[in-house]
């Protein structure tokens, strides 16, 4: 989900559009467009890996790729299309276009050296797929204290992983608060959708656990019940680590495993969840961000 | 010392002086439930640790609900009906039970010539193994509601522990490596109990093995502290009389690690006592003879042999050649209200009877390991206490 404006940017003649109900369900709305570039650079690189001769797009997805580079173009005259283009090309093949082994690794460390990530260095997401249970991965390394990724994933500040959350709230009487964190039951209410198209609510209550230490951070939830018996399975866990070697850096590591009850809706659940999970690395970048902005100011 | 935590293995604590013969007794049928042992080869075996049959094991685990049983299975007369006081845990007995099922009710072994087809009673060995299978069974069908055709009777397919036996104990596997002289065997499973820093982890001080039962760490002396060569002892199992040689004097060395995620401890240990060259000679040649006695005689061996001291492992020769191996107790992942135990242990045996079956006195260790966890850890979670169904 991209929402917002562009960071520390004054955004200006994106207000909503007027659209009639049938253009706006097949369209992205003009404020969803305008959005971070970094992270419109993770969502538009495997499109443009996967269509590598293609020469013909939307005037929405031109939009998007000029804004994936807003930050490259700072007070010059933004590119064109196609140079923004090329450049997307080259930044997702040196980043995504590799296979995964033991060499990938070696190539990675050292684009962090010549070709810096600014707060954030993702791995792609790996999806999983048993008895109709669908599991998402994904690592990153983020450039920020522990503390800072801790009260993140702390499920007390779920709200701020993405919009999606309506309501998210322990339930007083359960928790058993710890020196090393907190467990008991927490509930949310989240509802699944692509902006004016609301598909499914949800309203699970989870069983959680929220454990920190020195060089450690890990939420752990699985599902209690939900309301309305849509949910067959809801659990994971978020995890921040010290990465040893990277003074300044965690590794951060989510996983989530999802089952609706309807095969329709559970058709959708990977969808949901790489959603889910980027908008999550998103909030901690944004955590990463803010943390960096009130160091410097 | 946590000093709540009293041994697992008996419904009712041994007193303060230590185990008496029937604790012992209760113990080595519990762990004669791990051989799967017919009459014959039990009655061929060194007198010193011996072990008891199958069938006789059930027999005497189901003294008190099914007194028939005893119809079945001849030989000695039960040593429980003088101690009704003395019992293992229901737990504990079911575990045995269904360790026994695969060699009760599957196919019979291939039976050696030398033993007799049927015994004083006019009753084969298989028969009577699948009289006391069909008795297990009720039993399980009787107490659990559990149904022996729902389950394989491949002991590697088939649960450690019964399920429905209120431990939440779930995913149990054991891995194993057996060498020539060497076992090693690793034990996890995921049990229904919120990993604790102040009370769970606590596992990882060894003085706090008076859970386990058969494990007894000593006075509490700051020369813990050092973490190197503390005195434990460890009571080998066999026979049916308790004798203090058969508590192994152990010199005890280990390392433990506590965070909120999961304690850890690593340990090795040897004997404390080296026997002398002369006692070891000895014993080497004491078992020559037996050996070479045995090949030379291919004619069954009368039960009256068991009284020939000759066939005994001396008292004073080494037992434990050494072991060594760790206990672990983790958040699980992903699953709040959880933690994983992880124990692994690698042991030489000197004592006959234990090397000849080295693995499966390492699997009857860690498996009672396990389960003490269980029946001391498991818990109410939040849900629970909040009233939320």
């Amino acid at each position: 989900m991209i929402n917002g404006p562009a960071r520390g940017g004054l955004v200006a003649g994106l207000d909503e559009d007027d659209l009639p109900d049938e253009t706006a369900l097949g369209t992205l709305s003009r404020s969803q467009m305008a959005a971070r570039p970094h992270v419109l650079r993770r969502l538009l690189a495997p499109i443009v890996l996967a269509r590598a001769t293609e020469d013909r797009w939307s005037p929405e997805f031109r939009q998007l790729v000029c804004a994936a580079f807003n930050d490259y173009a700072k007070a010059s005259r933004p590119g064109s299309f196609e140079d923004s283009l090329a450049r997307l090309r080259g930044w997702a093949r040196s980043r995504f276009a590799i296979a995964h082994g033991r060499d990938s690794r070696e190539v990675r460390a050292g684009l962090r050296v010549f070709d810096p990530e600014e707060l954030l260095n993702v791995e792609p997401s790996v999806i999983e797929s048993r008895s109709g249970v669908f599991r998402v991965g994904r690592r990153a390394w983020v450039k920020a204290p522990l503390h800072v990724v801790r009260d993140t994933i702390n499920p007390v500040n779920w709200a701020k992983l993405g919009e999606f959350f309506e309501y998210v709230g322990r339930v007083e009487d359960s928790v058993e608060e710890r020196p090393d964190g907190w467990s008991g039951v927490f509930e949310e209410r989240y509802v699944f959708g692509w902006g004016p198209l609301k598909l499914a609510t949800c309203h699970p209550f989870l069983r959680v656990d929220f454990t920190f230490d020195e060089t450690r951070a890990r939420a752990d939830y699985s599902l209690l019940y939900e309301e309305d018996g849509l949910l067959e399975c809801d659990d994971g866990y978020l995890e921040a680590k010290s990465a040893p070697g990277r003074p300044g850096w965690c590794e951060y590591y989510s996983e989530k495993s999802t089952q609706f009850r309807l095969p329709s809706v559970n058709l959708l659940a990977p969808v949901i969840l790489a959603v889910f999970l980027e908008s999550s690395l998103s909030s901690i970048e944004d955590a990463a961000y803010d943390h960096r902005e009130t160091g410097r100011a | 010392m946590v000093e709540s935590w009293q041994p697992r293995l008996f419904k009712q604590s041994p007193p303060d002086n230590g185990w008496t013969h029937n604790h012992h007794y209760l113990y080595s049928l519990l762990w004669s439930a791990f051989l799967d042992l017919d009459a014959f080869t039990a009655s061929r075996l060194r007198k010193r640790f011996f072990p008891y049959s199958t069938n006789f094991v059930v027999r005497e685990l189901l003294f008190d609900e099914y007194a028939h049983v005893e119809l079945h299975v001849p030989g000695e007369p039960s040593r429980l009906r003088a101690t009704p006081s003395t019992r293992l845990d229901d737990r504990f007995r079911d575990v045995a039970l269904w360790t026994t099922i695969p060699k009760l009710l599957g196919p019979p072994p291939y039976r050696d010539r030398r033993a007799p087809v049927r015994n004083e009673h006019g009753l084969d060995d298989a028969e009577v193994a699948q009289a006391l299978g069909a008795i297990v069974s009720e039993h399980f069908k009787n107490t659990y509601d559990l149904e022996q055709a729902s389950f394989r009777l491949d002991p590697e397919s088939r649960p450690i522990v019964p399920p429905a036996l209120g431990l939440s104990i779930a995913d149990a596997r054991f891995d194993v490596t057996a060498g020539r002289r060497v076992a090693r065997a690793r034990l996890s499973a995921v049990v229904q109990s919120p990993f604790r820093q102040d009370e769970m982890a606590q596992l990882s001080d060894p003085q706090n093995w008076t859970l386990f039962g058969f494990w007894d760490p000593g006075p509490n002396v700051e020369a813990r502290q050092q973490h190197d060569g503390i005195p434990m002892r460890l009571l080998l199992p066999g026979g049916n009389q308790l004798e203090p040689s058969k508590w192994r004097e152990l010199s005890f060395s280990y390392a433990s690690a506590i965070t909120p995620f999961e304690s850890r401890i690593d340990y090795e240990a040897v004997e404390r006592r080296d026997p002398a060259a002369l006692v070891l000679k000895e014993a080497i040649t004491d078992a020559i003879r037996y050996e070479a006695d045995r090949a030379s005689n291919g004619s069954d061996e009368s039960p009256d042999a068991r009284s020939d001291k000759r066939w005994q492992w001396g008292k004073d020769f080494p037992h434990i050649g050494h072991l060594r191996g760790y206990l672990s107790l983790e958040k699980v992942q992903g699953r709040p209200g959880w933690t994983r135990f992880t124990a692994e242990r690698e042991a030489r045996f000197e004592s006959p009877n234990h090397d000849r079956f080295r693995v499966e006195t390492l699997m009857f260790w860690l498996t009672c390991e396990l389960v003490s966890f269980a029946i001391q850890f498991a818990r109410v979670g939040p849900a629970e206490k909040a009233g939320i169904p």
